[in-house]
Order: structure tokens, then sequence, then C-alpha cells
């Protein structure tokens, strides 16, 4: 997160600075392609990639805090996904000629970031095993840091109902981790 | 390298115990975890399954998370242009009648990238925190509070043994994806003796995947709550923080077009505006 800088990085990209839009960039990319992997599994760099384009389309007219930013980027990152899953719905034998990537040439994680790696993995597929709405809720506050009045304008409803999806996500998701004889 | 492999939900439905201990609604607790403010090592014993999870899903931006950099500033210089993709050796769409061929392959080879962390975690090789979350998740082994031989990297040892059972796993794939491959064919036979039987080879290919990527002699980090990629969470508040116009309406409408222009730019940057 940029914090304090926040304000003076998204001035800069806004007049022209690469440099500051970059870190912006670097700032949500990640925590964008955790959420896609989610929310549109088969395409999440594609649609990343969309993201940003809107992104950079719109970035003059933006204002907000870093929070109504991140805010303002799962919001298209959301219809984005929406629209690439309606896609795939329409035409849904479009196969990829491409090898997933693990099979691919790896790029050069070290040791321990390969095992980070992994841990993220896992638990994404975890989040991922939950319902959509649930997985959506918690993948928004967890991965994308947005609260919960965020979450629920993104997703179009009430904060209250939104706590309550997110609880039921977290007991669903406690579930899927707990399991009997843990060795810690 | 791709950063999307596709979770489908397709996870092992879990024989979990019983628990229901997660606070109710608006517990302080609940919060802290959801707005990643619980690091596992202060959670309840009930959160800390979740706790680990989310630090997981928080860990610091990788390698392959910032690819897309260069193609990132292209996109901002070109203004309203296209953001290219992060460059990719076999990136492209295949449309028209799908091959049958490149279908098969794919599902195999879906099915070796899935199973890789599966086979990881039950080939019990992973370090304790991320065997302990597999161990929650896939049902894998618990950890063991010993390192396996070889995790350390011993020269000689463990990477050899990966790269050949690589080899052995992707002739297998590639066999099977040509409709070549059957429990009796040489590739699988192979496979098989090296994995110590036939059904250990989906894990022993998952394991071999990932010790592969995994240089001798370092050793695992703990995944970490690190805030960069999603941070700690902003007071809740009033806010309306969209665009004076809301630009959702992009000029090129769904398909962003892959472009033709090399992604990374030779010339790194225009030094015009020196950052913020």
């Amino acid at each position: 997160m940029t914090g304090d800088d926040f304000p003076a990085v998204l001035a800069a990209a806004q007049g022209g600075s690469e440099d500051a839009f970059a870190a912006l960039w670097r700032d949500a990319n990640p925590a964008l392609l955790r959420y896609l992997r989610v929310a549109a599994p088969e395409a999440c760099e594609d649609v990343a990639a969309e993201v940003w384009v809107q992104v950079v389309r719109g970035l003059a007219k933006f204002r907000g805090d870093e929070r109504e930013w991140r805010g303002w980027l799962f919001t298209i990152a959301r219809r984005r996904a929406l629209d690439e899953r309606r896609r795939r719905a329409r035409h849904p034998v479009t196969p990829l000629a491409e090898l997933p990537g693990h099979l691919e040439p790896r790029a050069p994680d070290t040791a321990g970031q390969a095992i980070e790696n992994l841990a993220t993995e896992v638990a994404l597929a975890a989040v991922a095993a939950l319902p959509p709405h649930q997985a959506e809720v918690i993948l928004l506050r967890v991965v994308a840091g947005l609260d919960t009045e965020a979450v629920a304008r993104i997703v179009g409803s009430s904060p209250g109902a939104v706590r309550v999806t997110a609880h039921r996500g977290l007991k669903r998701l406690a579930q899927v981790l707990t399991v009997t004889g843990v060795t810690p | 390298m791709n950063g999307c492999d596709g979770w489908d939900g397709d996870m092992p439905s879990s024989p979990r115990s019983p628990h229901g201990n997660i606070p109710p609604v608006g517990d302080p607790a609940v919060e802290a975890l959801l707005a990643g403010n619980l690091p596992p090592a202060d959670a309840a014993a009930e959160l800390r399954p979740l706790a680990e999870a989310f630090a997981a899903l928080r860990v610091a931006p990788r390698v392959h998370e910032l690819a897309g950099e260069p193609a990132a500033r292209a996109a901002y210089r070109g203004g309203s242009g296209r953001v290219p993709r992060p460059a990719r050796s076999h990136r492209r769409r295949k449309t028209g009648p799908g091959s049958v061929l490149t279908a098969a392959k794919l599902a195999v080879a879906g099915a070796v990238a899935v199973g890789a962390l599966t086979g990881a975690a039950y080939a019990d090789v992973l370090p304790a925190p991320v065997q302990n979350l597999a161990h929650r998740t896939l049902g894998a082994p618990a950890p063991h509070m010993t390192t396996p031989t070889g995790q350390r990297g011993t020269p000689g040892g463990l990477i050899p043994a990966a790269v050949r059972a690589e080899g052995l796993c992707h002739a297998w794939a590639r066999a099977e994806a040509d409709g070549r491959a059957g429990k009796e064919s040489a590739a699988f036979r192979n496979l098989a003796a090296a994995a110590g039987g036939a059904a250990r080879v989906t894990a022993y290919c998952a394991t071999a995947a990932h010790r592969g990527t995994l240089p001798p002699g370092q050793q695992a980090s703990h995944p970490q709550v690190t805030p960069s990629a999603a941070s700690s969470p902003t007071p809740p508040g009033h806010a309306n923080g969209k665009p004076s116009s809301h630009p959702t309406h992009p000029a090129h409408p769904s398909h962003p077009a892959h472009p033709s222009h090399p992604a990374h730019p030779v010339h790194p940057s225009h030094p015009a505006h020196p950052g913020a």
C-alpha cells in the first residue's frame, strides 16, 4: 500500500508520471490477480489487463482517497470478471492453446517465494471452493483490503448482508480448513 | 508464467470435524480476521486456520504478479491504448473448431497442475506451516516436526531426482494427451516404478514439479501477513470514491485485443516525469 504517499502518487500519475502509475500498478496488481484467479479463473491475466486499460482511461477523472481507489479498481474488476464469465458461457468451446503455468518455464521465484506461492495456492483453492458469493465477499475483504461498506457497494448489497455473507463464508471455510487432530 | 491456473472449486470435499466455533457476526475477532489484522499467532484456536489461510492470501507480491509492469507502463504511455498482457511464449487464442488434441493436452496438463499442489502436500515435502495448511485443506498428512532429508537441499540428493521425475511426468502427460498412454505404456511403467507404485504417480509428479522449483540449500520462509497487497483496513465510513464520470465503458468492448506489438518496450522508460 502506498499509504501516506497515495495522494501524491495518484496526483503524479494523473499528471503524466509513468513511474507514479507504475507504483500504483505494482501496489494493486497482485491483489487484483489473486481476486481474479477466483472470479475469472480462466482468464485472470486478460481480465486484469482489461481492468488496467479502463483505469488508464478513467485515471484523470478519478477523485478519491486510497480506499476509494481500491474500491474503484475492484468495481471494474468485478464487472470485467462478470463479462468474461458471460462471454465464456456463450462460447463455451474456446480452448486456449496453451499450457497451464506450472508447465511453462517458471519465473525465477526464490525458494521462499515458491513456498509462499504454494500456501497462497492452497488458500485460494479453499476460498474458491466456497459458494461464489461468499468467495467473492471474502476475497474483496481479505485480498482487496476493502471494508464492509466498500464491499457492499461493489456487490450491490447492504453492509449487513455483506457481514452475514462473510460470516457464512468464514464458517464454511473453517470447515474446509479444519480437520481433527491437526499437528501444530 | 501464468498467474491463473483456474481453480474451479474442485476441492476434495472434506470430512472435516464439525466445529461452528466462529464468533458471531460483528465480533471484533471476526472483523480483525477479515481485515487482515489477526496474525495467526494471535488468533484463538478456532480462528487460527482461517488466519493462516488469510495470511497466505496476503503475502507479498510475487515475481509473476509483477511481470506485466512493462506492458502496463506501455499502456499508460499509450493513454487510451490497449494494455498488452504480459509477454508469454505460448500465448494465443484458439478459435474455430477446437483441437481435440489441444483440449486433451490441456486437460492432462491441468490435472497435473492442479494435482501438483495436492501431491506435494500428500508427499509431505512442504515446510511445516504450508504442510499444515495443506493438511487441513486437502487432507494431506500433517507436517512432521523433523524435516525430511533432502528438503534442505542436500547436494546430489533432491534436485537431480526432481529433474528426472519431471521428465518422466511430462513424458507421461504427453503420451496421455496423444492418446497413447495407458497403464501399460512405457511412460507410465517408468513413472510408476519411479514413484513407487501406480497409486503414487499423481503425488509423485506433483512433488516433482514443485521440487524442481526449489533451489538447493534454500529453506522455506514462513508466509507472512504482508500488507503490501492488501493493507490494513481503512476505517469504515461513508465514501463515494468513484470517478466523477464512470469510466466503465471501454472503447474496445470486451475483448482487449491481443496486441501484435511486443509487450516489452526496448527503451525502458521516458524519464520525462520523474515519479511522485
